[in-house]
This record gives C-alpha cells, sequence and structure tokens, in this order.
C-alpha cells in the first residue's frame, strides 16, 4: 500500500505514538484516491473535498484506536463510503441540486480534470452500486482481490464474480460511447 | 485475445488513466491539517468546563452522605402519624352535603312594634327619637 518507503502500517503506529508528521504523511499519500472515489460517489467536487476532510477528522480517534486487523486504507475507504452515503441520504433530504462540479472560471487544470471525470462517472454511474465499487477499488485503485474483498466486506469469489459482470457491463457501454 | 477484447482492454486503460487525472483540490492536506487543529484547540478548550461539570456532580452525589440521618431512621410517634393520616383523608374538594351539614345559630326574637292608640298615634314617645323636621321652602 505505500509508494514510499514506510508502510501504513508503520506509519499509522508511529501517529499512535503521537507523531502528527506520520499523520499528515498519511494524508498526503491517501487523499487523492479518496477524493476520486468521493468524486464518482458524489458525482459533486466540492462535497467531495468535504467529504475527505470529514474522513480524516474521524480517523484522527479511529486510527488512534486501530487494531490493524486490517489494511489502514481499507478503513479509510470504508469511512469514505460511509460519510458519502451519509451526505448522499442529506443530499436527498434536502433535496440539493447537484450541479457535476462548478470549476472556478480560467483554470484550465480543473476543466481538463472534469472533463476525465464527466467521462468516468457517466461510465461508472451505468453500474450497480456493488460493481461499481469493485472497479474503483480492484482496476483503478489496483488494490489486489483479496484487499478489494476485505473493503467491501464480501468474499473474494464475489468480488472475481461482480468484477467479471462489471466488465461486460462496461465494455458494451464504451462500445456505445465508441459508436 | 480477439481486437475486440484488445480495444476493450485499452478503453479501460484509459479510463482508468482518465479517473487518475483527477485531483484533490490544492491545499486540501493543509486545510485538513487545520481542521484537525481546530478541532484539538476546541476540545483543550472543553477540558476546563469538563472538569468543573465532573467535580459538580461528584459533590452533587457525595451531598447526601455528608449529612446524618438519624431522624429518617427513627420510626414515627402515633400522634404525628394519626395527624398525617387525618390530612390525608380528608376531601381535597368541597363537598354540597357537607355545606348543607353545617349548623347555623338560631335567630333572635322578632323585635316588637310599639304600642298605638286607636287613632294610629304612637303613644310611647319617650321610646321613640324626635322625628326630624323637614326644611320647608316658604
Amino acid at each position: 500500500m505505500s509508494e514510499d518507503g514506510e508502510s501504513d502500517v508503520q506509519l499509522v503506529r508511529r501517529f499512535q505514538r503521537g507523531d502528527n508528521d506520520a499523520f499528515d504523511e498519511l494524508v498526503r499519500r491517501h487523499q487523492d484516491r479518496l477524493y476520486r472515489m468521493a468524486v464518482v460517489w458524489l458525482h459533486h467536487d466540492q462535497q467531495a473535498a468535504d467529504v475527505v476532510q470529514e474522513v480524516f477528522l474521524r480517523s484522527i480517534r479511529g486510527l488512534g484506536a486501530f487494531r490493524f486487523r486490517s489494511a489502514p486504507f481499507t478503513w479509510l475507504y470504508r469511512t469514505t463510503r460511509n460519510v458519502c452515503h451519509e451526505y448522499n441520504r442529506r443530499r436527498r433530504t434536502e433535496s440539493l441540486e447537484t450541479e457535476p462540479g462548478d470549476p472556478s472560471p480560467g483554470v484550465e487544470q480543473q476543466v481538463a480534470q472534469l472533463d476525465a471525470a464527466h467521462t468516468v462517472r457517466s461510465l461508472l454511474a451505468g453500474l450497480p452500486e456493488r460493481q461499481r465499487e469493485v472497479v474503483l477499488l480492484r482496476i483503478f485503485e489496483d488494490l489486489s482481490v483479496r484487499e478489494t474483498a476485505r473493503a467491501m466486506g464480501c468474499r473474494e469469489g464475489t468480488v472475481k464474480a461482480l468484477l467479471h459482470k462489471a466488465k461486460a457491463r462496461l465494455r458494451l457501454d464504451l462500445e456505445g460511447e465508441v459508436i | 485475445m480477439s481486437e475486440h477484447g484488445k480495444s476493450s482492454a485499452g478503453d479501460l486503460r484509459s479510463l482508468k488513466r482518465d479517473y487518475r487525472t483527477l485531483q484533490a483540490p490544492p491545499f486540501l492536506a493543509s486545510r485538513i491539517r487545520a481542521g484537525i487543529d481546530a478541532r484539538t484547540a476546541n476540545r483543550a478548550n472543553r477540558r476546563p468546563l469538563l472538569a468543573a461539570v465532573a467535580i459538580a456532580v461528584c459533590v452533587l452525589a457525595v451531598l447526601p452522605f455528608m449529612f446524618k440521618q438519624e431522624a429518617a431512621q427513627q420510626p414515627l410517634s402515633m400522634a404525628s402519624l394519626s395527624m398525617g393520616l387525618t390530612t390525608v383523608r380528608l376531601p381535597s374538594t368541597p363537598s354540597l352535603a357537607k355545606l348543607r351539614s353545617v349548623r347555623t345559630p338560631a335567630l333572635p326574637p322578632r323585635p316588637v312594634p310599639p304600642p298605638r292608640d286607636k287613632s294610629g298615634k304612637e303613644t310611647d314617645v319617650q321610646t321613640r327619637y324626635p322625628k326630624e323636621k323637614t326644611h320647608e321652602v316658604t
């Protein structure tokens, strides 16, 4: 799970000993991944950033008492998913309009990102929730089948089956887009 | 792999590339750090308040044990017990039957009118007050 020398587990251990730099390193390492997932779940860029912030605020307490039964990223992913569900529920009750990410004018990088995000979102939006989740984790985030199963709270066989169905459906959708 | 399969895999790869171009907004990490610091500061500010509340709860819990409870342990005397029971048994609402049962003292005898002669004038003038003079306008 780590791109640098130190693994997530080591960082969490350091954080539990009171090292705040370790926590900042965890934030730097995972903020983009969690943000991408939140964007797909919420279809809203600003709220996705809010979700990532909320997840790390919750993780101060959660990771402080973390028992290493799963990978720290798995815990972060599950928290992100839960917070996204809370946001979606709240949005449904408040019946807010969900404009998919209004970019600040003149920011080219954001515009390019939003184009990409729009393509990804529109394709993933056609998938059922569990299939979308498996595509995010297994294909886009390169998690192993085992890690994906742990993150989703299901068996590895279920992950494989879901992945097979999701790929077939995505292929159909992609062909439709090309045509 | 067939041509169709290759193109699909390529599409998936490009989809993944698109997905990976998504990045968290700049300064998100510092925003998170600021949020954490603010929350930690809030907790630190609440600490004295929590301590005060905890002390108050402890004092309230200990307070009953600080006084002797002998009076409560002694049995009530029969007099105070019966008085209490009588008070309890009294009806709280006014009752009409109760009002009718109340005896009032007898009225005094009617006064006897003064004796009069045949013409109808009062004879016992001494018992009468002098009549008021009417002021007639002449």
